[in-house]
């Protein structure tokens, strides 16, 4: 990312934001659909986080920085959208199942296991795997992204892996305490 | 120690999923960004952050105090325009003759760097704000919210509100305007304008007002043409002089050309579109006059990928920005190979509840009708029903004919409650939808083709733990079955040739997905989706005496699918290499291997929903519409031979980008 659309959005330069917001947009959309799997959520943690970005920019001190940080808040946003859309849970059941009928219906493969078993996890496992994976981060990165300590990534990057590795019928893979293993 | 390793196929799954975000999304951003204030860590001078401790900007307050007495700040209230004569010449709006001076003020020199309130701005008001200064160094002029100290979190602690606008103002080099709007402020609130001065300058400020300003326009709604495509629509915003605004975002994969059209009422606009990757400034494009209120006026622009529009005004506007594509004349995708047994006339709807697609399977050409908010349901017959709002807030559900891409007839208005799916049983005539309403209540209707004999399948009660509706392959039923968070599971069965509904209660017998509906019986991942891999099935439930029968042990992907001796089950077993592709019948018997998959090969992991004709095809494809948003990582399409095993390519349909 460049620094001076940083900078200049930092000043309130609109321009340079909306430069910004077509620099990284597409990958922190793909972010948080990955963590929430869901489209509609996934727009609205987006969108979210984006206008949050821009509120918070003048308190980003390395400009250099900008998409790390720019993660760390869409993160939490998709923990507050999964929580938000997880009380709703009267309200959307039907139309999400409805949705399911067709999708996970048709779809083959292990990939119905592993989508299972992704949605089984809570959605601070699920950003860990996917900045992990996705992103590319190191874990130490993951950690410093959404603040917290390296051994607790480790531990939801393995509790993750494991849970995806049984669904794709490992044996090998026990269950193991959610924060336990670091 | 931790195993981290993950399988390859794991890496896959995570790769797939759209790589773009939705193109409504950055005009819903900027316009939040519109709204936004920033929450300001420190003072910032030059564009570059200066951090200031408390203690320091408690010592810069204080100093402003002091020396506020230095010099002469004049904060006059408006003017009368009858008492207002002419602008003589060192006034400093005497440019801008249109206006009448509602604040002026003046202040320094100062030992240190001063802010000075100048005063609060009328509302719905198109104002210019004009400032000079003399001595070494340069002032600062903002437009602030008071009442919005920033930030939440900073080293600052939030005593300084968020310029909304700002300019900086090199003094010794003449008089600099700013020219802002009032209208549309976030919440209405009263603006003030600030001018922040380096040490040693002397300036002045006047802010005017325009005497005569449009009212917001209701602007019609741009109508796109004959075959166009409405990219996007944006908002009607106040343009202040090259202000910023939200503009319009367009993606024209897929188009000849794209038009913006703008509709404007005041000054006139010089409409800008994005340049190269450093010039966010943009490149101006064309010149508009806007004095007839609305007449839509359109700017074609070079289709060189996506992009953006906004527009400046001379003075001050009101505008908004559209993109309208049109289709290419020939077909951005390669033609489709030969295919047999009239599978290239299949014809298929896919929405992504921006747009619509229309197609065929053997088509490299889609015809995309933009409708919002839109849920496209499963198709029979070259017909699919189409649920979106309309203007009095309820639901039209509405039978489209794919090959017009248009609508035939209104099934039903719905009032309360959302469409969530629907499905059409071109054999009998009729549509099945289902709708949930904000408690959570699910229905499931069934009404004819012209939209008479609307009558209820099924109605679920509040708090549900499942609930899911299909209607069966061969059409002679439509199920939907729901388990309440308290109470007994039931389904309901619509016989789709006698119109009988008959509702069961059944035993919670933990369904993961419901694969279809075939034959009288119920195929199914079973048991919960919570099941060890070691007690996963898949099974037929017979709906008369609800009998179950396994069909496959293990763990298992399975699609029902019309082959070409009745209905089977696909069967997919993965393994860690190759996936086996197997047949079964509905009954359990007559189990095949048909096909060995390397995994290295490439496969499609979907079989699509969409219906074929009665044979030994079945299509492996994601997402088939040709959409602006519609960006997936998925495989090319590949119909599959369940006999043979053969398979062909369709390259003329989207996927493998």
């Amino acid at each position: 990312v460049d620094r001076s659309l940083v900078e200049l959005a930092q000043g309130g330069d609109r321009d340079a934001f909306a430069g910004l917001v077509r620099v990284v947009g597409d990958r922190m959309y793909a972010l948080a659909h990955r963590i929430l799997r869901d489209p509609d959520a996934a727009q609205d943690a987006y969108q979210d986080a984006m206008i949050t970005v821009w509120r918070q920019l003048p308190s980003l001190r390395d400009p250099d920085r900008f998409e790390a940080w720019a993660h760390r808040i869409l993160v939490h946003r998709c923990y507050r959208e999964s929580r938000r859309r997880t009380r709703l849970v009267t309200g959307a059941r039907v139309e999400d199942i409805g949705a399911a009928a067709t999708d996970t219906g048709h779809r083959i493969h292990d990939r119905d296991e592993l989508e299972r078993a992704f949605r089984g996890l809570s959605v601070e496992h699920r950003a860990v795997f996917v900045l992990h994976h996705h992103q590319g981060l190191a874990l130490t990165e993951v950690a410093d992204t959404l603040g917290i300590p390296a051994g607790t990534a480790r531990s939801r990057l393995h509790y993750a892996t494991q849970a995806l590795r049984r669904a794709l019928g490992d044996r090998d893979a026990l269950p193991v305490a959610r924060e336990g293993v670091a | 120690m931790s195993d981290l390793t993950v399988d390859p196929r794991m890496l896959d799954w995570l790769a797939d999923g759209p790589t773009r975000a939705p193109s409504g999304s950055f005009d819903a951003i900027m316009a939040g960004v519109a709204a936004a204030p920033q929450e300001r860590a420190g003072l910032r001078l030059a564009g570059r952050p200066i951090r200031v401790t408390i203690p320091q900007l408690a010592l810069a307050a204080a100093l402003v105090v002091a020396v506020a007495g230095v010099g002469v700040v004049l904060v006059r209230q408006p003017l009368l325009d009858a008492i207002a004569g002419p602008r003589a010449p060192d006034d400093l709006l005497y440019a801008f003759p249109e206006t009448r001076t509602v604040l002026e003020a003046t202040g320094g020199p100062s030992e240190s760097a001063d802010r000075t309130t100048v005063g609060t701005l009328p509302n719905e008001a198109a104002l210019v704000i004009a400032v000079d200064c003399v001595g070494r160094g340069e002032v600062t002029v903002q437009v602030v919210d008071p009442s919005v100290l920033g930030p939440a979190e900073g080293e600052s602690g939030g005593e300084e509100p968020t310029p909304y606008a700002e300019l900086p103002v090199r003094c010794g080099a003449g008089v600099a305007t700013l020219r802002y709007a009032t209208f549309d402020a976030p919440g209405g609130q009263a603006l003030e304008v600030r001018v922040v001065a380096d040490p040693g300058t002397t300036w002045r400020a006047a802010v005017g007002q325009v005497r005569s300003v449009p009212g917001k326009p209701a602007f019609d709604a741009v109508q796109p043409g004959e075959g166009e495509l409405l990219l996007s629509e944006g908002l009607t915003s106040p343009v202040a002089g090259a202000g910023w605004t939200p503009g319009v975002a367009f993606d024209p994969a897929g188009a000849a050309s794209v038009t913006l059209v703008a509709q404007c009422l005041g000054d006139p606009i010089t409409v800008v579109r994005d340049g190269a990757e450093d010039d966010i400034a943009g490149v101006p494009v064309a010149r508009l006059s806007c004095a007839e209120a609305g007449e839509p006026q359109a700017v074609e622009i070079a289709v060189d990928g996506p992009g953006w529009a906004r527009a400046t005004s001379d003075g001050f506007t009101w505008v908004r920005l559209s993109a309208v594509a049109t289709p290419a004349d020939a077909p951005t995708r390669p033609q489709a190979p030969p295919l047999p047994g009239g599978l290239g006339d299949v014809l298929f709807a896919e929405g992504d509840r921006e747009n619509v697609a229309f197609g065929s399977l053997g088509g490299n050409r889609q015809t995309i009708v933009r409708l919002d908010a839109s849920v496209v349901g499963k198709a029979g017959g070259g017909f699919v029903a189409i649920a979106h709002p309309i203007d009095s807030g309820a639901t039209a559900l509405e039978l489209w004919s794919i090959a017009d891409a248009a609508p035939v007839a209104t099934l039903a208005i719905i009032d309360g409650a959302e469409v969530f799916d629907s499905w059409v049983d071109a054999t009998h005539e009729q549509v099945f939808y289902g709708t949930v309403t904000p408690l959570g209540v699910g229905e499931w209707r069934r009404v004819a083709l012209d939209g008479s004999g609307d009558t209820l399948v099924g109605r679920t009660p509040m708090g549900l733990r499942e609930a899911i509706g299909m209607l069966a392959v061969d059409e002679a039923q439509f199920v939907a079955q729901w388990c309440p968070l308290i109470g007994s599971c039931e389904r309901a069965i619509y016989d789709t040739t006698t119109g009988d509904v008959r509702t069961v209660t059944r035993a919670d017998d933990g369904i993961c997905n419901l694969v279809g509906v075939v034959g009288g019986q119920l195929i199914a991942q079973s048991p919960g989706c919570d099941a060890p891999a070691g007690e996963q099935r898949i099974t037929a439930e017979d709906l008369d005496d609800g009998s179950i029968t396994t069909l496959v042990e293990g763990p298992a992907g399975a699609a029902v699918f019309p082959g070409p001796e009745g209905p089977q089950v696909l069967v997919f077993h993965p393994g860690d290499t190759q996936s086996v592709v197997e047949v079964v019948g509905i009954d359990g018997t007559g189990r095949r291997e048909v096909a060995r998959i390397d995994h290295e090969s490439g496969l499609n992991p979907y079989v699509s929903p969409l219906r074929l004709p009665a044979g030994d095809w079945i299509l492996l494809a994601g997402p088939l519409a040709d959409t602006p948003t519609q960006h997936m990582l998925t495989p090319i399409p590949v119909l599959l031979n369940v006999v043979t095993g053969e398979q062909i390519a369709l390259p003329n349909l989207p996927g493998g980008e």
